[in-house]
């Protein structure tokens, strides 16, 4: 990680460990919770809400290693290849989530023309600022509540379970 | 036309100006469809009225894709300045009644300059309009609930998101980005049964 949070929460709940990135002002908001986790062992952050990105080949170094970019705390994670995949259910997708996700391409669209570089020094880890705890329940993250998914790196053979059974009720 | 630069001034000038050039064009335009009707009916004297008509329509079209070109993008990226700053203002003073519909004439003049420049034409295109109307959306909404005495933080806060993050992607097309949105998504696969999308090959160097 290379942009601090004022704390990292560490729930775990449902055998599942989220680590949710906190910002105490984001804005508008009192406060911002960007969430991370392993599902089914594959590397995920949420965008925007409402996006959830599986990151199937990230650098790591101990840890995967990842920063918060653009003043939108977007979570980036550093990959070893910039494969982006997208599904969707188009017709489910509000105006807002469009632009988002047009919004986020844009920014791996950058990554890729290498317009837009990620920071490549200064990364540590921040258990210093891990605290053991439970988030707000509307700031909790939701793996089978995406509108749209992103997939950084290789198409994994199998999806995680949760973001499968969320697939299937695509129309 | 100078254009120079990307100042509200020089912007709202193109503005005016590509607001004059379309008047001429509709006016010219009515007028030639007159006139040629007049020489189908057989009035011989209309043609040399119908080669002058033409001629004018074609300079000033001509001139209309010119400034829009040259002051297009400086207008659109000078107006989402302005627009950002409306809504933090607005903002941080909770929001006025007055102040919201202020910000609403500002969304109208983005959208005129969106649409005089013709920036529905280049790359992400629809993603700029999308991003624009979900901004009036969301501040018609703050009009709402603040004619109604309730707090429209929420949504003017959720509304100047979408402004940064416009202005940030302008930031990221100066720079030579392409700007890619939904209609630059192409069917590559199946994951689950379900279509799996990626960029057009030769958008970006990954393909």
């Amino acid at each position: 990680m290379d942009r601090d949070p004022e704390r990292v929460i560490i729930e775990r709940r449902e055998g599942r460990e989220v680590h949710y990135f906190y910002w105490r002002a984001d804005l508008y908001k009192p406060f911002d919770y960007e969430p991370v986790t392993l599902l089914d062992g594959l590397l995920c952050t949420r965008y925007h809400w409402r996006g959830l990105v599986l990151w199937t080949d990230p650098v790591v170094k101990g840890k995967p290693l990842m920063t918060f970019a653009l003043g939108v705390h977007t979570p980036l994670v550093y990959s070893r290849s910039w494969l982006v995949w997208v599904v969707h259910c188009a017709r489910d997708l509000t105006l807002a989530e469009r632009f988002w996700l047009g919004f986020y391409l844009s920014v791996f669209n950058a990554l890729l023309q290498g317009v837009l570089r990620l920071p490549r020094g200064g990364f540590h880890g921040y258990m210093d600022k891990a605290v053991e705890g439970e988030v707000p329940e509307q700031y909790r993250l939701k793996p089978s509540e995406w509108s749209f998914l992103i997939v950084v790196g290789p198409l994994p053979e199998r999806l995680p379970r949760e973001v499968a059974e969320r697939l299937e009720k695509c129309a | 036309m100078a254009c120079l630069g990307e100042g509200v001034e020089g912007s709202e000038g193109a503005l005016k100006e590509l607001e004059g050039l379309v008047k001429s064009i509709g006016a010219l335009r009515v007028e030639y469809e007159k006139v040629v009707r007049e020489q189908a009916l057989g009035e011989v004297q209309a043609l040399d009225r119908v080669r002058e008509l033409a001629a004018q329509l074609d300079r000033h079209e001509r001139a209309l894709e010119s400034i829009a070109l040259r002051c297009g993008l400086p207008a659109w990226r000078a107006g989402l300045s302005r627009l950002t700053e409306s809504l933090e203002a607005v903002l941080s003073r909770g929001g006025g009644v007055g102040e919201l519909l202020e910000v609403l004439r500002v969304v109208g003049e983005l959208e005129r300059v969106y649409e005089l420049a013709g920036l529905g034409r280049g790359g992400g295109g629809a993603l700029r309009a999308d991003g624009l109307l979900v901004i009036r959306e969301y501040v018609k909404e703050a009009l709402y609930r603040a004619l109604r005495g309730g707090d429209p933080s929420g949504l003017l806060g959720e509304a100047l998101s979408v402004a940064r993050a416009l202005r940030e992607l302008e930031a990221l097309a100066a720079e030579g980005a392409r700007l890619v949105g939904l209609e630059d998504l192409e069917v590559v696969g199946c994951v689950d049964g379900k279509p799996v999308y990626a960029l057009r090959r030769g958008d970006s160097p990954g393909g």
